[in-house]
This record gives structure tokens, C-alpha cells and sequence, in this order.
């Protein structure tokens, strides 16, 4: 080693820093915070359950979480449908000729339909307790029509031959 | 990572510290905080030229190292990791600085008196030009003669080829020379 770098090595020799450096340093970690962290970290982390583990069913509780909350928020088109279906029955005929897409007197259904706002054909369900409902007036309306077809062909058949009148 | 060897009771007391330091004991952590705040600040120090600057960017790097406890693997790794982020952070302060004036050899002081072994102001002078000295070059020298790491180590940590750790020790010790020749009149090659 020349004297230059024995020169060198006196001039870079270590220095202190000043004496509360250390307690400066230990002043500024974030020691609530962290602790907070590592906390939930050490109760997520058992002894034996890996990280990516704890970390799946956290996801997974999540998840589970907000499927309950969508599953438990009512929805407004669906409450009025609802009510609609248990409107008091009154006279089945009355009722059909209420209820009936064809009726030109109040329909509950139909005008809730046309009131309610525009939303998007998303949901699967809604349509289909829509269609439950047309099928169900549909069929009352085949039944009281059926009835009304049997009643004339019962009367027609039981009506006595008339003799043919002679001149 | 291995190269960079301790003498054993120190190994053993900064491993015990580090291991207590990673369960979260913070009187642990002031001890490591203690046993390397001279080498990290000096570190800082000898390249900024500025103890203020160089006291902020240690406990930066302290702090950095609290956040990164659990990846250091040992009291060799926690070396390494010290110089190397020390490095990298006064690189990376020294080029935010650009604006401002920097010191030039020009601008340095010539001593009034003949250099005498130990002098004060030949160090100082000398101090001066070392943080004249371009930025990884500066590094170099200083990792090379602060911590009395080899080419080899010095390539590792501030991750680059060997023979330009040794170009550069090169280049700065002709630079240096000519200058504090320049200074002195005389400086045995």
C-alpha cells in the first residue's frame, strides 16, 4: 500500500454520527401501525398454515360475504311483482279480466311495468317469475274457458230433438 | 454474501439481535442500529460531504432495513445489505442534487503548511477530494478504503464487473495523486 492510500485510509475512517441518531431512528418507525399489521398477520398465521392458505380463505370469506349481500338486498321490480301475486283474489273471472294482458280496465301488472324505469335484462330470475305469472293467467283463462266450452256442449247435446215440422 | 466474514462474537451478537430484531423486539433492533450506524453514516457522509445529509440518509436506510428485517439472513447479509443500499441511496441522492453547485478540485482548499502523517488538514483536503471524485468512482474508493473491501466485494455490492470496480480505483488514484501532488509537491507513487 503506497502513501496515498494510506492517506486515503485516514481521511475516509469511520465517524459517529451524532449521539440521539439512534433514537431518532427508533422515533420515526411506525410503531403503532406496524404492530396493528403484524397482529392480524400473527392471528391469520397459525403455526403450520401457510401464508397463500390464509390468504384463500380470507378471498373466499369475501366473496362469501358479498353473495349474502346481493342475496339479501330486495329489489324493488321483484317486491311489486310480488305484490301482485298476493293481491287478494276476489271472483276468479273478475280477477282474469283484471289481470289479463289483453284487459283494457286497470292492470296492476302492467301498469307497475310500464311505470318502473328501464333496467337491464340481467337478471335471469325476474324474467322468469314474470313468465310464471303469464303462464299462470294464461292457464286460469284455458280453465275457465274450457268450462264455458263443456257448458254450451253439454247444453247442445242435451237438448231434445225437435221433430221436423210437416207442412 | 460469505466473503464479507466477521469475527465470530460479533457474528454471534448481531445474529442474535437480527433474530430478536425479526420477532419485533426493538431494543434488538437499536442494538444493530448502534453496532453499524457509524459504518452506514460514514459511508454517507464521506460521499455527500455534508453530515446533515448523510445523517438523514442513514436512518433512511435504517428504516428501510426495519421494513426489510425478515429477508436478511444473517449478520454477513445484514453487511452487505447496509453497503449496498447506503450505495445505491447516496448514488441516487447525488443525482437528484445535480442542480445544485457542485465542489470541484479547483475549488479545494490548498493546505498552508507541509503534510505531516496525521494532519488534519490533509485529511481534509484529502476529504474534499474524494467527494470531488464522479459519483461510482467516488463509491469505490470509499467502500475501498472506509470499509477495506476488496475489488471483488466491491463489484458485488454495488453490482457491476470487476475489472470496471478496478478501472475505476485506477482512474481515481492517478487523479487523486496528481492532484495532492499538486497540493503537497510530493506524494510518494
Amino acid at each position: 500500500m503506497n502513501q496515498l492510500e494510506e492517506y486515503l485510509k485516514k481521511s475516509l475512517r469511520p465517524h459517529e454520527p451524532s449521539l440521539d441518531f439512534t433514537d431518532r431512528v427508533l422515533a420515526r418507525i411506525p410503531a403503532r401501525r406496524a404492530g396493528k399489521w403484524k397482529e392480524l398477520l400473527s392471528f391469520l398465521r397459525r403455526p403450520g398454515v401457510p401464508l397463500f392458505a390464509a390468504g384463500a380463505g380470507v378471498a373466499c370469506m369475501l366473496i362469501l360475504g358479498v353473495f349474502l349481500i346481493r342475496q339479501a338486498e330486495p329489489e324493488p321490480a321483484l317486491k311489486q311483482e310480488h305484490q301482485v301475486e298476493q293481491a287478494p283474489p276476489g271472483d276468479v273471472g273478475s280477477t282474469q279480466v283484471t289481470n289479463a294482458p289483453s284487459g283494457t280496465g286497470k292492470e296492476p301488472f302492467m301498469e307497475s311495468a310500464r311505470t318502473a324505469p328501464p333496467r337491464p335484462r340481467r337478471a335471469h330470475s325476474r324474467i322468469t317469475r314474470r313468465e310464471r305469472l303469464a303462464k299462470e293467467q294464461l292457464m286460469i283463462a284455458l280453465q275457465i274457458a274450457s268450462a264455458k266450452l263443456n257448458e254450451a256442449q253439454r247444453l247442445i247435446f242435451d237438448l231434445p230433438q225437435e221433430p221436423a215440422r210437416g207442412r | 454474501v460469505g466473503q464479507l466474514a466477521l469475527t465470530p462474537p460479533e457474528t454471534d451478537t448481531t445474529e442474535e439481535a437480527l433474530a430478536r430484531s425479526i420477532r419485533g423486539d426493538q431494543t434488538a433492533f437499536a442494538e444493530i442500529v448502534r453496532s453499524h450506524q457509524a459504518r452506514v453514516f460514514s459511508l454517507a457522509y464521506h460521499f455527500l460531504h455534508d453530515r446533515e445529509s448523510a445523517e438523514e440518509l442513514a436512518q433512511e436506510v435504517f428504516l428501510e432495513l426495519y421494513r426489510n428485517l425478515p429477508s436478511i439472513k444473517s449478520a454477513a447479509h445484514l453487511n452487505f445489505w447496509l453497503r449496498k443500499v447506503t450505495g445505491h441511496r447516496c448514488i441516487d441522492l447525488s443525482r437528484r442534487r445535480k442542480a445544485r453547485p457542485q465542489l470541484s478540485l479547483d475549488d479545494v482548499p490548498e493546505p498552508s503548511a507541509a503534510a505531516i502523517e496525521s494532519d488534519p488538514l490533509l485529511e481534509r483536503t484529502l476529504h474534499k477530494m474524494v467527494a470531488s471524485l464522479p459519483e461510482k468512482p467516488r463509491l469505490v474508493v470509499i467502500l475501498r478504503y472506509q470499509e477495506d473491501l476488496e475489488p471483488v466485494e466491491i463489484a458485488k455490492v454495488l453490482n457491476m464487473p470487476v475489472n470496471t470496480v478496478k478501472s475505476h480505483l485506477q482512474r481515481s488514484l492517478v487523479i487523486l495523486r496528481e492532484k495532492l501532488s499538486r497540493c503537497l509537491g510530493e506524494v510518494q507513487a
